[in-house]
This record gives structure tokens, sequence and C-alpha cells, in this order.
């Protein structure tokens, strides 16, 4: 089942287009990452899909075309900023967030246990440090236990041991079969935890697909044998090759054809004569990826 | 609407803004009404007929005119809450439809005013039980329709304030634009220019529903009726406000 699908979504502001005929699918189960540099549209994006700007063309949907409202109330939102009631205290303000989502209040205590702030319970939000603010706006979009999180760089504000904290909810709510979508410039916070992203630069997608496609679009290998210099030679001759030379590590780093995968070049090479002794394919992450495609 | 008004509820609970203002409301419109005959001197006018049954209800509910400025004031205090704390967008984010908001606020509004006609209500019922020496004109619950009056004039002005807070957002400034057109630009026109018009000014007419005892020219002191054409446009006023909310509640982005 599609969880959301989103079709030339489009939002302007005067002649600035903020988000430029978006259009993707988050499919049931997967952590989809919502990519890109500060002002690229990401928050704005989320907010059309949330309801709370108007888009100016395109369409979205969610769960298959479900009535909006009652969409939302199954989906546990971060967007931006925590919004709460300053002079209420975090029970209370959870309590609201359960009334408009037409939930019991029975998972006020264990969302406040889970994000660290259950002994701050009866303190007021304005108390709150921006760190304990963010852990509160994660308990609330966790407050009905939903099936659908969309979070909008949840961990802002959050020192290092809090933005593991998170990372591994995110984790763990993923296990538990739900759809998340995060939006993040934080990039290895979205290589760590997402199966699927859209990179967005100035409204427009510069790529989609799944990390693992992303990560392999430079069809890398680090190879090496017993006599590297004569399997040089060889790569070179290979056509599917289309660089080969030795790295740091004396070895040979080699970029292969798209298609042409380590299990043919392993064949070709025996065909060749040529037993080697290592063969890796390389990751490159995503930030380099990510700037690589950023500053095209 | 029930979930509307807890959801409400839960935000006013524990808001000392509202406790300060509903009471101080109750407060003013008592005090007010039991020293309604020292506090006003026309002539040498007998001013004890206040306390009369059955017109304590038109007394008592002109007094409660001169104070529902105050819920404006609060109903505006807790309409640019929604947008200074960003819980307007939150509570859309959350599930509830932009609709939803604001009939959340109307409801609120209704409850306020009709609040307000139950707490002048009790305060001509006890301070004219008090003070009745003047005895009774008549059957006891003959004038109570002004207690109505009340509470649809709390609420029509209501449905102004809460027009003019989601055009302008803050609460300060809302507050400013609602007392200055109520208390300066309708009377300035309206006695300057429009004479005619004035009892049908978008604000002043609420103020019409209740008339004033008080007349000027010729001094006189007295139960005065509205006429038929204010009230009709009084009943008609907060549909527009209210139409002209849902409009621009849907139009705007949060």
């Amino acid at each position: 089942m599609d969880i959301l699908q989103v079709e030339k979504l489009k939002k302007q502001y005067g002649k600035l287009v903020a988000v430029n005929e978006v259009s993707f699918t988050v499919k049931k189960g997967s952590v989809f990452g919502l990519l890109g540099p500060n002002g690229s549209g990401k928050t704005t994006m989320l907010c059309c899909i949330m309801g709370i700007l108007n888009a100016d063309s395109g369409q979205y949907s969610w769960l298959n075309g479900t009535d909006e409202t009652e969409a939302r109330k199954k989906i546990g939102a971060l967007i931006e900023t925590p919004n709460f009631y300053p002079y209420l205290s975090a029970e209370k303000n959870l309590e609201i967030v359960a009334l408009i989502k037409q939930q019991g209040k029975d998972r006020i205590e264990t969302v406040l246990k889970e994000v660290g702030l259950f002994e701050r319970r009866k303190s007021s939000f304005k108390t709150f440090s921006l760190g304990m603010k963010q852990r509160l706006a994660i308990a609330s979009a966790l407050v009905t236990n939903p099936e659908i999180l969309v979070l909008d760089e949840p961990t802002n504000g959050l020192d290092p041991q809090g933005i593991n904290e998170i990372r591994q909810i995110i984790l763990q709510q993923s296990k538990a079969g739900k759809t998340i979508i995060l939006a993040s410039h934080l990039l290895n916070e979205v290589e760590k935890v997402c199966t699927d992203v859209v990179i967005l630069k100035k409204g427009n997608v510069l790529a989609s697909g799944t990390v693992s496609s992303l990560l392999q679009q430079t069809n890398q290998i680090e190879i090496a044998a017993n006599n590297n210099d004569a399997l040089l030679l060889a790569l070179q001759s290979i056509p599917n090759v289309i660089s080969a030379s030795f790295n740091k590590q004396q070895r040979i780093t080699a970029e292969l054809e798209k298609g042409f995968y380590a299990a043919d070049l392993n064949a070709a090479l025996f065909a060749k004569n040529i037993s080697i002794s290592h063969l890796q394919q390389v990751n490159t992450d995503l930030e380099s990826e990510f700037l690589k495609l950023v500053n095209q | 609407m029930k979930r509307l008004l807890q959801i409400e509820w839960l935000k006013l609970a524990s808001y000392r803004t509202f406790y300060v203002f509903t009471i101080a409301y109750a407060l003013l419109i008592l005090g007010v009404y039991y020293g309604f005959d020292k506090l006003i001197t026309i002539g040498i006018l007998d001013l004890s007929v206040v306390y009369k049954f059955p017109k304590v209800w038109y007394y008592a509910a002109y007094v409660g005119t001169w104070f529902a400025p105050v819920l404006c004031l609060l109903i505006i205090n807790l309409v640019a809450n929604e947008f200074s704390f960003k819980t307007l967008r939150q509570h859309i984010i959350d599930g509830l439809t932009r609709e939803q908001v604001l009939y959340a606020k109307l409801f609120l509004a209704a409850v306020l005013s009709i609040a307000g006609g139950l707490v002048a209500g009790l305060t001509g019922l006890i301070v004219g039980l008090i003070k009745s020496g003047a005895g009774t004109d008549g059957a006891i619950f003959q004038n109570i329709d002004y207690l109505l009056r009340l509470i649809w004039m709390t609420f029509g002005l209501q449905t102004a304030a809460i027009l003019i807070t989601l055009l302008v957002k803050r609460s300060a400034l809302s507050i400013l634009v609602f007392l200055g057109f109520m208390w300066i630009i309708e009377p300035l026109i309206g006695n300057i220019w429009l004479k005619d018009l004035y009892p049908y000014f978008p604000l002043n007419t609420f103020d019409n529903i209740v008339a004033s005892p008080i007349s000027i020219d010729p001094p006189s002191f007295g139960m005065h009726s509205t006429p038929i054409g204010v009230m009709i446009a009084a009943i008609i006023y907060p549909f527009i406000y209210i139409a002209a909310s849902i409009y621009i509640i849907k139009k705007k982005d949060y």
C-alpha cells in the first residue's frame, strides 16, 4: 500500500518557487528521507502535505485517498518547531494532542518516559530548554502510537546523546513496521536510518531512489591480486572498466560501467587467468554523493 | 462540538488570563448594576426604577452590554495565542480541519456569551431582590428577553473580534483595531457624516440591541425599544463575520 503519493506539487512565493512540481511515493514500512541544503524546500514540502500550506498546483494523497483530516490524525508529525502552550505542563499539552487525534491519554506516561521527560511532566512548557522542547515534540508525535511519522529535523537542538537517542527511537519505530518520512540536512543521520531518499535543491528533485542505489551510482570496486601490475593491465583491457589505478593501499580502484558488477569482473579476470585476492565494492558515503549532486 | 469545547477547556483551565477576564467581567456587572442608582445622576430623576421587576432584566442586560468588550478582549487574546504559540498550525497538523479550529473559538464565544447573559440575569435577580423596595411593575419575567439580546450582542461582537484577530493575528494590535474601530472610528464617522446610518454600523449595531435607557435630547431615562431595522442588522452581521472568518482561515497559509 502507498502511504503517500505526491504528484507535481508546486508552491510559489511570488517569484520564488519553493517547491517545483515535486513527485514521489512513500511505500508502507519505508523510512523515507527528504534531503537538501537549507532552503531547498523540504519544510515547505512537508507543510503542504500536512495541510498548513495551500499548494499552488499538484496533488497529494495519504493512504490511497483517505480523507486528509482523518489521515492526519493517524500521523505523528513534528514540523519545524515544537508548538505547545507555554503555560501548560508537558502532560496537559500532550492531552490536547491526544484529544485532537481522538485517542486516549493512556500512552502519555509511556512516551514521556521514552523521551526522558517523565520527571518533568508537571513542569510548564516554557520552563523547558530547547532540547527538552524538541523531545516533547517527539513525544507528541509518538503519543498516539501512529502508523506514520513525519519528522522535520527531529534532532534539532539536541546534544549528541540526544541525537543518538532519537535515532534509536526512529530505528525502533521503523522495526515496528512504522512508515517514517524524515527531512534533514544532517546526512549521516539520514544514511543511518533511511531506506529511500529524495534529494531536493531549490525546490527541484535532484535525485531519488533507495539509499543503496544512490550510493551505487558510481560503481567502484577495490581489487587486488598477487601481481597487481598484471591485474592493472588486464583491467585496462576489459571494455566494461572505465578506469583503473593504484590507490593509497597499493590496491587498485576501478570504476565499472553501470550494470557490470563485481561478479562479472571476477569472471572476466578469471578468463584472463588472473585470480584475485581481494575484491570489494567501494562504499561512497551519502555525504560525498550528496555534495556531488548538489554542486552540479 | 463536544470535543472542540473539551480541547478549549484544557487550554483555559490553567490559563490565568481567562480567570482574570471572566471574574473582572462578572464583578464589573455586579458592581456597576448594584451602584447604578448612585453612579449615574441625571438631574433629579429617581433611578431606583432600575431595580424594579421586571425591568431589572432590561437594566441588568444594559449594564452587561457595557462590559461585553471585556469578553471580546479575552477571545481576541485566545485567538491571537493560537497564532503566537503556533498552535493553530499544530492543531491542523495533528488532525483538526481549519474550519474546526475556527468553530472551536466560535463555540467558546457562544459559551462565554451565554455565561455572560446568566451573570447579568443572576445579578439582576439578586440585586433586584435586595433592592426591590420599589416593588414590581408587572409579571416578573416579562422583560427576560433582554438577557437573550445581551447574549446575542456579546456573541455578535465576539464574532467581529474573531474576524479582526484572524486578519491582524497579533493580540495587542487586534485589540487596538477592535477598540479603535468601536470607540473612535465608528462614532466619529457616525456622529459627523452618517448620522442616519450610525445605528447600523458593523459594531455599533450590537450596542443598540439593548437600547440605552438614557436620552440626552430631551433628557429622559427609561426603557427604550430597538428599531426593527437595527434588530435585523444585528442578527445578520454575525453570519457575515463568521462566513468571512471561514473564508480567511481556509485560504491562508500557516
